[in-house]
């Protein structure tokens, strides 16, 4: 016996074509528009942050510029459409007195971003400001606290003789009384996050140190 | 003889009536229980609760007013990705918008604004109502409703905050030896002082209804 099948009805399909594309042409249009009226502002507002940030980490410093990574490790002069691996920071003789590094790594909850200077005449951090966190409010959050920060501009930073790597990376102790300049101490609560930060500096500083000592004469102010 | 026709004149609700409906009765929040998710999240502080009530506030409005003019055009098969479509839009705005008055304050709200896409309370709205209504009416309603869940959320963010910072819109409002309460900070302190807000409330209107009764 054959069996009836219900007709279904035709749909002109066209229609619905057409408002889709309409629509996203539209949609376009619009975020188009309010990225051009809006772009040249947020290009200065991120100016701004980086400059304030760069100026807060390294103290004395005057005026910077922008160095990434090219083949084999070569720095060079970032071009725009890069962002720099490092910033090389001038006085106001337009002498190096540092630098500030970008570096970032895994945290508790999410990826920690951290910009830190590094003074050539002091071997130290001066300063460290937390870019991004995520961490738990109230206890991991303390990785931003004036009081944990100030730990590393204590520390003298210096790579062994050959300049491959650091004499002392820097360790993180919990419950016990520091006895060693490098150490620091976690945060109670947030031991996960101290760790954090301090694989993240020890990883960087073994990166760039080197770097930096092979190619200093790399790093000069253009007027 | 000369006989007068009673005129049955058929009048929707009225304009201020679309606007009010979302402060009180119909409160996304704390009636509809809509976008928990920012609700909960962004609100322990005023100034973050502000700013994301306040740009859900206006991707509402403007995908509304969008939805509204397109309706007879948009066929029903594809209005769900369409009104995605419009919402998303107005929700990349707003993140240039924000990042272009304040880096800071875009930094604190984190994914949260682009998360305003899956607001339901913007679909919702698209759906239930500017697909149905003409522009005017949407833009009452739109307003009405994005006001209603910009208050909702600043009263959760100015408990939050007071209660976990200790401070009200970053000034300090409390003794120096307050105890600030962790968890208010945290996402569990959302739905505690959500709950409170939601008792509170509904208090209230159980209270109206037994003086009208």
């Amino acid at each position: 016996m054959a069996t009836i099948q219900p007709i279904q009805p035709q749909t002109n399909p066209w229609p619905m074509y057409r408002t889709l594309v309409g629509i996203g042409l539209l949609c376009a249009l619009v975020i188009v528009s309010v990225f051009e009226v809006t772009f040249p502002t947020i290009k200065i507002n991120k100016q701004q942050a980086l400059e304030r940030a760069i100026f807060q980490v390294l103290p004395g410093a005057k005026s910077f510029a922008g160095y990434t990574l090219a083949e084999n490790n070569n720095l060079r002069k970032s071009a725009d459409s890069r962002p720099p691996s490092v910033y090389a920071c001038f006085d106001s003789q337009t002498a190096l007195i540092g630098f500030a590094i970008p570096a970032q790594g895994m945290g508790y909850q999410d990826t920690i971003g951290l910009l830190y200077g590094y003074s050539l005449q002091k071997q130290s951090i001066p300063g460290l400001v937390i870019l991004q966190s995520r961490e738990t409010p109230g206890l991991g959050s303390k990785i931003e606290s004036d009081e944990f920060l100030r730990n590393f501009s204590q520390i003298t930073i210096t790579l062994k003789p050959g300049a491959e790597e650091l004499e002392h990376p820097l360790e993180l102790i919990k419950n016990t009384k520091n006895t060693q300049a490098w150490q620091i101490d976690a945060i109670t609560g947030a031991t996960v996050s101290s760790q954090a930060v301090v694989s993240i500096l020890n990883r960087s500083l073994a990166f760039w140190l080197p770097q930096i000592a092979k190619q200093k004469e790399r790093f000069t102010i253009e007027h | 003889m000369n006989t007068k026709h009673a005129e049955i004149v058929v009048t929707g609700p009225k304009d201020t009536d679309e606007f009010i409906k979302g402060l009180w009765a119909q409160n996304p929040v704390f009636v509809q229980v809509l976008g928990m998710c920012p609700t909960l999240a962004v609100t322990n502080t005023a100034t973050n609760a502000l700013t994301m009530g306040l740009a859900t506030a206006f991707v509402l409005l403007m995908s509304n007013i969008m939805v509204s003019s397109l309706r007879r055009v948009i066929p029903k098969q594809v209005r769900i990705a369409s009104y995605i479509a419009i919402i998303a839009t107005f929700v990349t705005a707003v993140d240039y918008i924000i990042q272009a008055i304040n880096l800071e304050l875009h930094k604190s709200l984190g994914a949260f604004v682009s998360l305003i896409v899956v607001n339901c309370l913007i679909l919702g709205r698209a759906e239930a109502f500017a697909s149905k209504n003409n522009i005017k009416s949407s833009i009452y309603d739109a307003l009405g409703m994005g006001l209603g869940f910009t208050l909702a959320l600043l009263c959760l963010g100015v408990v939050r905050e007071i209660l976990g910072s200790g401070t009200f819109f970053n000034l300090m409002v409390t003794p120096t030896n307050f105890e600030k309460w962790v968890i208010m900070l945290l996402p569990s302190g959302g739905f505690f002082v959500l709950a409170l807000w939601m008792l509170v409330i509904n208090r209230l209107k159980q209270r109206r209804q037994e003086a009208k009764d």
